[in-house]
């Protein structure tokens, strides 16, 4: 019986040891409740007439909840309900005035000077000033590499390149031309003019911040829920890797319209496990869920189909060098045009989230008269339209036939979409005499195959960090592009011609030659389709406010 | 004994060195590096090589093992690369005890079934019984862990609302994932149990014993148990170092934050400092373990001579 007692003694110290390493917790703890609306006498009395708890998955752990260095959607997910910035999109692609009442631009296209909207309080009662959003922005320049958006600022504005470089600090930054003139006025002079510029200060980096409490160049200080932000909510806990829960701010300056009084955000990697977890109601919205879900929620009021600026492309090495036929244009214009895009979405099964795409630019970006300018430009002509004829006769006249036909291989991230996409285009391509070999990797070995040129054909998709055609048509400019797949001088001047005009039609028009030039006429670039957002949310539950850039908004949630 | 466990400690170091180093020149082998994405934009190309001279990911790789080794051996894991500003102890502190207290329940859990199933049915002469342990363990070898996380997820979590299906907040919430993990344990030592237990009911000291009129449940227990056990307490080294390190599968689709899903997130993200950081914790578990399950068998099985 003794040794028994030895097996159990040794057992149980063994347990006490490993659960003694398990103890510890990763909370930061929130503050004392309520101090801060007992701290101001003016504090606005809220009578919380309803508790109203709403909850969404997140498909990643966000980074610390530092506007700077936010990179990724699930990070500005929780960002975007915790800070009240100048504009926003609106859910059709529209700039849209938030804390600023108004604005005006010179005469030269340089200085804006905003005028910022009264009663914007920060979740500590202090009034928001044009010099917090200063400081945001400058924070942002100066933060150093791992601020992946500060680009958004410092290529526009002036001085801003240099502040960048030298990751200086916000005080030193005197001659990077963002400037509170006063308490309620900003002014920002731009090294060029850039007609988009105010859908740029949507963007988290140029998010409001604190400068008592936001460290510059690290970011550890952010998951502190003492810090005060000015959005509808407030931070209360973040629990890594598990869950971040937010709190209605009474101070947000339309805290009268938020019903929310308890915002959630569950960390939820697996698409099965959103939808599970949606199904049996413990989240309220699933952004991320499995691409069946299209057909089994189908009739259901709970489905979302949310617009988002997205393209689904296919990248050619136009310089031959792994593959020299896809140095003539007319074989890859061929290519284009033996691709029937309608067929591919339903062989894809995907007829309901996505569409077929006739340009580079997907549809969500304004034209200058207002419209889309992806529908302009397809009501004129499609530059990628199918013509299966015509694409036989140009690999004819290129010398290729049933007894010489052209080998070429695809390059795609393994999974099951592009895996579909691929073995499509290759019964497509058949047709006209071409060959398709199959080639799949992981994510990281296929990018850096991909940048070093090696590849021939390879699957590409880019949503967009703003909303302006430009940003799809200037990533086929020769120095935009690490290895020169698409190198053509026509066309980097078209481009940069196209922005130097401040006419914003005369701009959109030459946008559109580009645009043809690009993939029509050259078919540097093969379009394939555009997509939407997927989800499911609590049928019971309305307001959720989505623009395209893939942000969602919860602040005009209603119960 | 001390001589032992100093030879297996030293033995120990050796196979952690032997693997920091291997990993550390595998995991730079893979294509790919953790900067590296789809953009092409100037703006990403001028932030790709700087946050590659931050990082000193530029410099040449003997080198920055080098840096890294110097590192170690002040206790330094450094900082992750792609989860900006965390540390990599800051990661394993926070996702370790997660992955230690699903394993650990698990681990209670797998022993106080597998050994009470094993022992039923060694001692009982029902053949249903029988059958059923043994279809059990053949289920519990053969079944893989995600389709069971997912079976259970939808039985008890969707259709009958019985148990939550993400995190591990409350008692409730450990019920499903702990099943999902523990069915093979289950059955790899009900069978273990059941195969030694009934070698051992045979012996002649259980004979004796027997005939000597002791009371039946102590025959089984002190002079039955403590012999078949045997083969369960080797098996439960590796068993608890294999649930400490947690299971991918189980702990992405429950959701939950233990270290398992950060390991495999971190080789995807080319995290380096991180796959090296978790690498070693879990080696250090592992060999640790070992370690603990042999002394224990010595401990217990006088036949068993370690010096020797």
């Amino acid at each position: 019986m003794k040794k028994y007692a030895r097996l159990l003694s040794a057992g149980l110290s063994l347990l006490l040891l490993l659960t003694s390493c398990g103890g510890g917790s990763s909370e930061t703890p929130a503050p004392s409740q309520d101090a801060a609306p007992s701290a101001e006498a003016s504090a606005p009395v809220e009578p919380a007439s309803e508790e109203h708890s709403f909850t969404y998955a997140l498909s990643s752990e966000p980074d610390y909840l530092d506007p700077a260095i936010c990179m990724n959607s699930n990070t500005s997910a929780v960002l975007g309900q915790l800070y009240y910035p100048l504009f926003r999109y609106d859910q059709n692609g529209n700039v849209q005035n938030l804390a600023c009442e108004s604005y005006t631009v010179s005469d030269d296209g340089l200085t804006y000077t905003f005028k910022l909207a009264a009663g914007n309080t920060w979740s500590d009662g202090q009034p928001v000033t044009a010099a917090d959003y200063e400081f945001g922005m400058k924070r942002s320049i100066g933060y150093g590499p791992d601020s992946a958006y500060a680009y958004l600022l410092y290529s526009n504005v002036a001085g801003g390149a240099e502040a960048n470089e030298n990751m200086m600090d916000v005080a030193d930054m005197t001659d990077v031309a963002i400037h509170a003139l006063d308490d309620s006025t900003l002014e920002i002079t731009l090294a060029a003019p850039c007609p988009y510029f105010v859908g740029l200060l949507s963007n988290v980096v140029a998010f409001p911040l604190r400068s008592e409490f936001a460290v510059e160049h690290e970011s550890t200080w952010a998951n502190d829920p003492a810090v005060p932000t000015n959005g509808p909510f407030k931070l209360e806990v973040v629990r890594d890797k598990e869950e971040v829960v937010m709190v209605k701010n009474e101070y947000y300056v339309h805290a009268d319209d938020v019903q929310t009084t308890t915002l959630t955000a569950k960390i939820i990697t697996d698409p099965q496990a959103q939808l599970t977890a949606f199904q049996t109601g413990e989240i309220d919205l699933a952004l991320s869920v499995p691409a069946d879900v299209a057909v089994n929620y189908a009739d259901d009021p709970a489905l979302l189909n949310l617009d988002v600026v997205s393209n689904t492309f296919l990248w050619m090495n136009c310089t031959g060098e792994t593959n020299p036929a896809l140095a003539d244009a007319n074989v890859r214009r061929a290519l284009s045009m033996a691709i029937d895009r309608e067929q591919l979405l339903t062989f894809i099964g995907a007829t309901s989230t996505r569409y077929p795409l006739y340009g580079y630019v997907p549809k969500g970006m304004a034209d200058a008269d207002g419209g889309d300018f992806r529908s302009n430009a397809d009501a004129e002509e499609p530059y990628a339209p199918f013509d299966l004829e015509q694409a036989k006769s140009l690999m004819e006249a290129a010398g290729y036939n049933e007894n010489n036909r052209l080998p070429i291989t695809i390059s795609y991230i393994s999974s099951n979409t592009n895996t579909d996409i691929c073995v499509c285009l290759q019964a497509m391509w058949r047709e006209i005499y071409v060959d398709v070999e199959l080639s799949a990797a992981e994510q990281k070995a296929y990018a850096q195959a991909r940048k070093a040129g090696q590849y021939q054909i390879a699957t590409g998709s880019t949503s967009a960090d703003y909303l302006d055609p430009y940003y799809y048509l200037e990533r086929w400019v020769s120095y935009n592009q690490g290895y020169k797949q698409v190198n053509d001088p026509t066309y980097d001047a078209m481009i940069e011609d196209a922005n130097a005009q401040i006419d914003p039609a005369a701009r959109m028009e030459k946008l559109h030659a580009a645009e043809k030039y690009l993939v029509a006429d050259n078919a540097y670039t093969i379009p394939l389709l555009g997509s939407s957002q997927l989800g499911l949310m609590n049928p019971n539950i309305s307001g959720l406010k989505f623009d395209p850039t893939n942000s969602a908004y919860f602040d005009g949630l209603s119960y | 004994m001390l001589k032992y466990i100093a030879r297996r400690v030293f033995i120990g170091l050796l196979t952690m060195l032997f693997l920091i180093t291997a990993t550390f020149f595998l995991m730079r082998i893979i294509p790919g590096s953790p900067f590296i994405n789809d953009d092409e934009s100037v703006a990403a190309q001028k932030q790709y090589a700087q946050l590659e001279a931050k990082y000193g990911l530029d410099k040449p790789l003997t080198e920055q093992f080098g840096i890294y080794m110097k590192g170690l051996a002040h206790g330094d894991l450094g900082d992750s690369l792609i989860k900006k500003g965390k540390s990599v102890v800051d990661i394993i502190s926070t996702t370790a005890p997660v992955t230690m207290r699903l394993g650990l329940t698990a681990f209670v859990f797998s022993m106080v079934v597998g050994i009470g199933l094993g022992i039923t049915a060694a001692l009982s002469k029902s053949r249903t019984l029988n059958n059923f342990v043994m279809l059990l363990s053949t289920i519990g070898v053969s079944v893989p862990n995600f389709l069971l996380a997912l079976f259970l997820m939808l039985v008890f979590g969707v259709y009958l609302e019985i148990f939550p299906t993400i995190g591990l907040k409350t008692p409730l919430h450990y019920v499903l994932p702990t099943i999902a993990v523990s069915l093979h344990p289950v059955a790899m030592i009900s069978r273990l149990t059941r195969t030694s237990m009934m070698e051992v009911m045979r012996q002649d000291y259980m004979v004796l014993a027997k005939s000597k009129g002791t009371a039946k449940w102590v025959v089984v227990l002190k002079h039955g148990l403590r012999n078949a056990l045997l083969p369960v307490v080797t098996y439960a080294g590796p068993l608890i170092a294999n649930l400490l390190t947690g299971s991918f599968v189980v702990e992405t689709l429950f959701s939950i934050p233990g270290i398992g899903s950060e390991f495999v997130g971190s080789v995807t993200n080319r995290d380096y400092t991180l796959i090296m950081g978790l690498t070693i914790f879990m080696g250090f578990l592992v060999i640790v373990m070992n370690l603990l399950s042999d002394v224990v068998s010595a401990w217990v099985d006088p036949r068993i001579k370690l010096d020797k």
